[in-house]
């Protein structure tokens, strides 16, 4: 037993303990208040209840019986808590005691055992504490220092993490790109005309393959154009080939737009009431990502052999303008897929806890980050990336433009007529979905034919128009760009207009 | 920034109603127990704040602890709401222990500091273990008592209360000057704790028993 000085000590402690502050001291608290062995802490208790019985001042003790006990299933080991007032009922119960040990002392009568779990309950917490004072001892158990535990955390984290972008990030990202993709369609086809395009899976789905076709075979053929183009203005070659690196830079997301238009026939052949359901849209994106992916891997080597592939024109403009249309069923559809995303966001973010509201966060910066690094070469190259959130940044519905940088221009060979093509790097602003104002660096291209008069004349009429109509009703529009947006349909429209002549 | 802007959106008020209405439902349940004003037959354990708990089954019971709880938590709420006080009385009506809940809504409530209410939890927790011991301050109850729950608040929240019935047929009522005299009255205090989210103290006005 402890030493005659320190007796005083702790039973001054207890008495205040149990007598003024009515707690109900076990011996697991005791010897994590103290400090003691947990034996020490029971031998401790003991005195104490001695010492008051013996000023006869009321207090009520539990004792732990240790014991075996007699059953039809044979003879059991049995540890119970008992209260005094029952603990001979319980001793005469077992058929040997082994030991008898206080428990807890408290000035309450207590009704149940509750109290005795509550009162040791932030204490069993620390196990470190508690087993460092317990009885039982595996010297095995060793805690693991806080290198250790820093490092599992932060591998913890970073699957957290990429599971989380993996999955969560993947459903914003899709609702939000998507939409803009329709939207922009007629773009990507214009734009391919100076781009070098990049070519759909074929046969991957083989209701989509003529569209697929279509668009291959177009591709190609400005691939050709762009070629020649370079061919022609030697002097302009220094620019070009600057301009291939960054030039790749919407490949992919021209990529994904064909396969979203391969994609396309099969949600209108299914919904042709332009109701294209929302569910039905996203399985769409989800496909179009994957396709986009191994388009992505094949460009290299489809880029090659379609070149010589180059066929009928009459064909295609047949078939373009049934594309046309049902482009523009599209965006309207688009439009409410819009309107929905929003929604969905919000609903989201709602249910989202904090850790994962932060992994949204570094979401958004990925989106701010990820447009400036330009060629996609690289990720096109090997084989099997991750699903990249954002191949490329999808431009605003409504941007504003700042600045132009490069131009590049091409001659458009077979037709004979010249068109200027420029390929302008505008900076577009809009508020992402974590409210953030982002800025980003897209190619547009713009086509501003100097020599062609009969396509301005082109220009209000036409498909552009609802077209046109369809991007007004987007979320933000603070400074229009009259000029951008009308050379933009411009280009469409002498785009699509070169191929009937 | 993300978990501000997720606090931003909650009503920490609101929050703080349905935290102090469920611990007073617990609380009830307990010093029903505890002080035996049920037999111990109609209790069962249940889980509360990581911890067991009493809780009567009787659907009596149950229901107008509810039914109470239920009608004041918008006036909690709106922090009109000084007392919440259970009320032991004997056959006539006559107080032997009054368990006074005094809630009060903090400054500025926020639960910034406490984002997953552990803290709250534990202060809970020792409320529950409080009342658990209460027992051996207090002096044993008489055989045949029962309780009624006071609700101290403003003449306009009571009017409010009036008005709009939240509950069917739960009526709230002035309570007798009689209900609430109590002579020879001694304060026992049980547990006081602060935080942003909730202040409450709790103590038991207890009657002096063998004088009747």
């Amino acid at each position: 037993m402890a030493a005659s000085e320190l007796d005083g000590m702790y039973l001054d402690n207890l008495d205040e303990f149990v007598h003024d502050e009515g707690k109900v001291i076990t011996y697991k608290s005791l010897s994590h208040t103290l400090s003691v062995h947990v034996n020490q802490a029971k031998q401790m208790l003991f005195s104490f209840v001695e010492k008051s019985r013996k000023e006869k001042k009321p207090v009520h003790v539990t004792y732990l019986v240790n014991g075996r006990q007699k059953t039809e299933d044979g003879t059991v080991c049995k540890i119970c808590v008992a209260k005094d007032d029952n603990l001979e009922a319980v001793k005469s119960s077992l058929e040997t005691v082994s030991s008898v040990h206080v428990y807890s002392v408290q000035k309450a009568d207590l009704k149940d055992s509750n109290p005795l779990y509550m009162s040791d309950y932030d204490i069993n917490k620390n196990i470190q504490l508690s087993a460092s004072l317990s009885a039982v001892k595996c010297p095995q158990a060793q805690p693991r220092d806080a290198d250790e535990i820093n490092q599992l955390e932060e591998e913890k984290r970073l699957q957290v993490l990429s599971s989380t972008q993996g999955s969560s990030s993947k459903q914003p990202v899709k609702d939000k790109v998507q939409p803009k993709k329709e939207s922009e369609q007629l773009k990507a086809a214009s734009s391919s005309s100076t781009a070098s395009a990049p070519q759909p899976k074929a046969g991957k789905a083989k209701g989509q393959t003529t569209m697929a076709q279509m668009f291959t075979k177009k591709a190609t053929k400005e691939q050709e154009t762009s070629e020649t183009a370079k061919a022609d203005n030697g002097g302009k070659e220094n620019k070009d080939s600057k301009n291939v690196p960054t030039g790749g830079k919407p490949k992919p997301k021209m990529g994904g737009m064909m396969a979203f238009i391969n994609k396309n026939p099969t949600v209108k052949s299914t919904d042709v009431s332009k109701e294209s359901s929302k569910p039905s849209d996203q399985k769409n994106g989800k496909q179009d990502k994957v396709i986009k992916q191994e388009e992505v891997t094949k460009k290299e080597t489809s880029k090659k052999t379609n070149k010589a592939s180059v066929t009928a024109k009459g064909k295609e403009d047949a078939r373009k303008s049934g594309a046309k249309s049902k482009k523009i069923k599209d965006m309207s559809s688009s439009d409410e897929d819009e309107d929905l995303a929003p929604k969905k966001k919000k609903r989201r973010r709602i249910q989202q806890p904090e850790s994962s509201s932060s992994s949204e966060e570094e979401m958004s910066e990925d989106e701010m980050v990820i447009p400036p690094t330009p060629p996609p070469e690289p990720r096109a190259l090997s084989p099997s990336p991750p699903p990249s959130p954002e191949p490329s940044p999808p431009p605003s519905p409504q941007p504003d433009t700042k600045s132009s940088k490069k131009t590049t221009k091409s001659v458009n060979g077979a037709g004979g007529k010249r068109r200027k093509h420029k390929r302008v790097l505008k900076s577009k602003q809009f508020v992402n979905e974590d409210g953030f104002m982002v800025t980003e660096k897209v190619y547009e291209s713009e086509s501003t034919d100097a020599s062609d008069v009969e396509e301005e004349k082109v220009l209000p009429t036409g498909p552009s128009k609802p077209g046109t109509h369809t991007k007004q009703p987007s979320p933000e529009k603070k400074k229009p760009s009259p000029v951008g947006k009308s050379t933009k349909q411009a280009g469409i429209m002498s785009f699509f207009k070169k191929k009937a002549a | 920034m993300a978990s501000s802007s997720i606090h931003q959106d909650i009503n920490v008020a609101q929050i703080a109603a349905d935290i102090v209405c469920e611990f007073l439902e617990v609380a009830f349940h307990q010093i029903l127990y505890i002080r035996q004003v049920y037999p111990a037959g109609i209790f069962q354990r249940r889980k509360k704040y990581n911890i067991p708990v009493q809780m009567s089954c009787h659907p009596d019971v149950t229901r107008y602890l509810q039914d109470t709880l239920q009608t004041i938590r918008p006036l909690v709420g709106r922090g009109e709401v000084d007392k919440v006080v259970l009320n032991v009385t004997d056959r006539q009506a006559r107080p032997l222990e009054r368990f006074v809940f005094e809630v009060t809504p903090p400054v500025q409530p926020s639960v910034n500091d406490d984002s997953y209410l552990l803290r709250l939890e534990q202060a809970l927790r020792a409320f529950v273990l409080k009342i658990n011991v209460c027992d051996s301050m207090l002096d044993t109850l008489p055989q045949d008592v029962t309780f009624s729950v006071h609700v101290y608040t403003q003449d306009s929240a009571a009017a409010s209360l009036e008005q709009q019935q939240l509950v069917q047929n739960f009526p709230w009522v002035e309570a007798d000057s009689d209900s609430l005299k109590m002579p020879n009255a001694r304060i026992i205090p049980l547990k006081t704790m602060t935080s942003n989210v909730i202040k409450m103290q709790l103590y038991v006005e207890e009657g002096d028993k063998t004088g009747r």
